[in-house]
């Protein structure tokens, strides 16, 4: 592992029984980036998670983090926001955050310092004293994401970190991580939002069936071989076109994978020749647009949380 | 290693707080050991009233007066009792009492036989049938304490509780019932039962018979059986011609009074004279209550394992439920958490120990310490019962047995999302674990059998049966080699437990049973 990332995947796989979790994962995770996961349900996302935390160790391969071959011995420097949220019911807020910081190998004097901050920075210090039961669904997130944050991680992996937030509070949460990003920490999330990743990530993997499907930096991953076009015909019309790889058409826009020596101008003059153009657009798909073809048609990332 | 004790005193202490931070906790803790003691008293008092029948009975008398000659020596046994009472205490509020006591010259402790005199003087007021006794009232002591006992025996009852006329009233059916008439009132519980005497008693018992609705509750039959067992004997002396005296000497009881053997070791560490051949010695009471302490300490140290385990499975699966498994154990050690939570529940335990030692202990202590002046015997209770030995084993052993049980329960709870399917799956440990207050008895009774012997050995019960046998502990080598047998697989359940605990709170179906638990360890 170089100096300048975080996290290192190199052929690692996870295996329960007959079943295959995580299939030869290799990649690197630049320090003071933001590295998305995203892959349907079921994919490989958790595992590969709970490999960097050290919950759980690969059945073959390696995974670095910090520097570490052993994530247990650096896991005060990690902060995890698992995708199922929870808190102590009947224990006071306050004391739940310094209680997770004292985890975390924190004094009790800094950590309630630091619980203090936080609370104010996501303004939740009225509630302080509250026992976390009284706390709605959002705050209760906020408090969890609070109590991730309160031992200062470098890395922090956070597993859906916008579910069930509203808008107001999702842009607050947006805000830390670009923060806690400035302050050089490494983020890893995993979002069901293709918006929110597409936004925020640096880079990231597209899992499936525990194989990593696309990865690499933003950039690299929207470049290319995409045309995606309006028109008022069905995706009959365009079969057969030249240089097309295939079709995809949802109501009447399609997206189509073409060869990479195809020339668009080209195929903008036979499509016309067979359908009525209302939007030919030869940018970069989207992350939405790639995950449904990467992914396939059937796994909508609405309907199947493809986080 | 002091990081992750650290990690352990944290989770502990939370798991401590948020227990004893509810007023459940509190409310529960200073109502148990009330409700302990009302639950007894009902019970004890229920089973008073459950195990001795009270009401009345009739008796069909088949022979030739057998049945009065019963009826009289009832009368002259609580008669008995009652001039007793007289004798033994010292003041009355009843005058007429005081003046029986005085004018008899009943006194216990230096005139016993004035008890007996007294009674015979007074059975003829009181003789079956009515036309026998002399006429009443009368001027003499007998005659004016015949009246006084006829009128008042609500008082009798009430000052000597144990008088059978308080529990057993005898019912004249009269020359004209039948047995149906009395199977009906017996049907209908008029009667707890009739007693049916034959014709010849006195030769033989075949057909004496007690006809009752619940054949259980026979005690009725079992104490009018005693006093028509003394009447018939009385009989069957006179037939075959027997002197009283020799008569008594045949049927007196034969008794071996136990001695117990003592090597010139013991004879020298309990302060007897140096000697170096065995003695022997009789047993006290001191012994008696020493040697029979360890079987209480094992009831606590088994209640304290069972109810500890359990709590902590049902701790564990509702830690899973709480759905911070995941980041609990992100940043600690699963064997950490689970000690944690294993230390946290000991101290939720010890917590509850001390309330109820303060609510409980207090008043025993007293009771303890002042007991044995009233008792007729002497006896050191704390010293009997709070030898240091046993002390030492039952701290040892409820740390072994509670961590041993505690880390499989855990173990057990990790793997479950729900209360019910913990329970299911921890049965056959639970099962295990009963067996220990069924042989509570019998380890008592023969701590050094070939039963003791062998569990002791067997790791879920050696913490039990080392307890209970702690009375007679094996020689100092094979006392450390059984600890250490059991810290060995102390280890081991811990060991286990922490490979299935690590996976198992992040599972979220259903449990395996058994074989899911055994690959888990395995993997």
């Amino acid at each position: 592992m170089t100096n300048s990332n975080s996290v290192v995947f190199e052929g690692a796989s996870k295996t329960f029984g007959d079943l295959c979790a995580l299939d030869s994962l290799s990649l690197s995770i630049p320090e003071g980036s933001i590295y998305g996961f995203i892959g349907p349900n079921g994919a490989g996302k958790t595992t590969a998670m709970r490999l960097m935390l050290g919950i759980m160790q690969p059945s073959s391969g390696t995974v670095s983090v910090l520097g570490s071959d052993d994530s247990r011995s650096v896991r005060s420097e990690i902060g995890y926001l698992p995708e199922e949220k929870g808190l102590y019911p009947r224990m006071r807020v306050l004391d739940f955050v310094v209680y997770m910081g004292r985890l975390n190998r924190m004094d009790k004097k800094a950590a309630t310092r630091q619980a203090r901050a936080l609370l104010e920075e996501f303004e939740l210090i009225d509630w302080q004293n509250e026992k976390c039961q009284a706390l709605s669904k959002g705050m209760g997130q906020k408090v969890q994401l609070i109590s991730t944050l309160v031992h200062d991680p470098k890395l922090l992996i956070l597993d859906e970190p916008f579910s069930g937030l509203d808008p107001i509070n999702t842009d607050v949460v947006r805000a830390m991580i670009l923060n806690r990003v400035k302050e050089d920490a490494t983020v890893i999330l995993s979002t069901h939002i293709m918006e929110q990743a597409e936004s925020l990530c640096n880079a990231l993997v597209l899992i499936n069936k525990g194989r990593a499907v696309l990865e690499g930096s933003m950039d690299e991953i929207r470049s290319g071989d995409t045309v995606y076009l309006e028109h008022d015909n069905d995706e009959t019309v365009l079969q057969g076109l030249p240089g097309v790889v295939s079709v995809k058409q949802i109501g009447r826009g399609a997206t189509l994978r073409i060869n990479e020596e195809q020339d668009t101008h080209e195929l903008l003059k036979a499509i016309v020749d067979r359908t009525r153009v209302i939007k030919f657009d030869t940018t970069s798909a989207s992350l939405h647009e790639i995950f449904v073809r990467e992914v396939g048609q059937d796994s909508e990332p609405e309907g199947v949380n493809v986080a | 290693m002091l990081n992750y004790l650290r990690g352990v005193a944290l989770i502990a202490r939370r798991d401590l707080l948020e227990s004893i931070s509810t007023k459940v906790f509190w409310i529960s803790a200073l109502l148990g050991p009330i409700l302990i003691v009302v639950v007894m008293v009902v019970v004890g008092f229920l089973t008073a009233q459950t195990a001795v029948s009270k009401g009345k009975y009739a008796v069909i008398d088949n022979s030739d007066g057998l049945g009065v000659e019963i009826r009289n020596e009832i009368i002259k046994s609580d008669l008995h009792r009652f001039v007793q009472f007289i004798a033994f205490r010292s003041s009355f509020e009843e005058a007429f009492l005081t003046e029986v006591k005085q004018q008899a010259g009943l006194n216990a402790a230096e005139n016993p036989q004035s008890v007996d005199d007294f009674v015979e003087d007074l059975m003829p007021y009181l003789l079956h049938p009515a036309n026998e006794r002399r006429s009443l009232p009368g001027s003499t002591l007998a005659a004016r304490f015949a009246t006084w006992w006829n009128e008042n025996q609500e008082l009798v009852a009430e000052l000597v509780p144990d008088v059978s006329s308080e529990r057993y009233v005898e019912w004249n059916p009269g020359s004209t019932f039948t047995e149906e008439e009395l199977n009906r009132l017996v049907e209908n519980e008029t009667l707890l039962g009739y007693i049916v005497i034959p014709s010849d008693l006195v030769q033989t018992t075949e057909n004496a018979k007690f006809v009752t609705k619940n054949f259980l509750k026979s005690d009725v039959a079992g104490w009018y059986g005693g006093f028509a067992t003394q009447v018939v004997r009385r009989y069957r002396v006179e037939q075959a011609n027997i002197p009283e005296a020799d008569a008594q000497w045949v049927v007196q009881r034969v008794s071996f009074v136990t001695n117990r053997t003592v090597t010139p070791d013991q004879s020298s560490a309990e302060g007897g004279a140096p000697s170096s051949e065995i003695d022997t010695e009789s047993v006290s009471v001191d012994e008696v209550v020493t040697r029979f302490a360890p079987a209480v300490y094992q009831y606590v140290l088994w209640f304290m394992v069972f109810f500890g385990s359990v709590m902590l499975m049902t701790g564990t699966v509702e830690e899973k439920s709480t759905k911070l498994v995941e980041v609990l154990l992100s940043n600690a050690d699963a064997s950490q958490l689970m000690d944690g939570k294993l230390l946290g529940i000991a101290s939720t335990m010890l917590t509850v120990i001390g309330v109820w030692l303060v609510l409980i202990g207090t008043p025993v202590l007293l009771g303890a310490l002042t007991l044995p002046a009233f008792l007729p015997i002497e006896i050191d209770i704390i010293g009997a019962v709070f030898k240091p030995v046993y002390v030492f084993n039952f701290i040892v052993f409820l740390i072994l047995g509670f961590m041993f049980f505690g880390y499989l329960f855990s173990a057990v709870g990790s793997v479950c999302t729900s209360i019910r399917d913990a329970q299911t799956l921890s049965a056959p440990v639970s099962v295990v674990l009963v067996v220990p207050v069924m042989l509570i008895v019998p380890l008592a009774m023969d701590p050094s059998g070939p039963l003791a012997i062998a569990l002791k050995f067997f790791p879920p019960y050696t913490p039990f049966v080392m307890m209970n046998t702690a009375a007679e502990l094996p020689s100092l080598p094979i006392y450390v080699l059984i600890i250490a047998w059991m810290v060995a697989w102390t280890w081991a359940s811990r060991w286990a437990a922490s490979r299935i605990y690590k996976k198992g709170m992040l599972i979220e179906s259903k449990p395996q049973g058994f074989k899911g638990l055994v690959r888990l360890v395995r993997t």
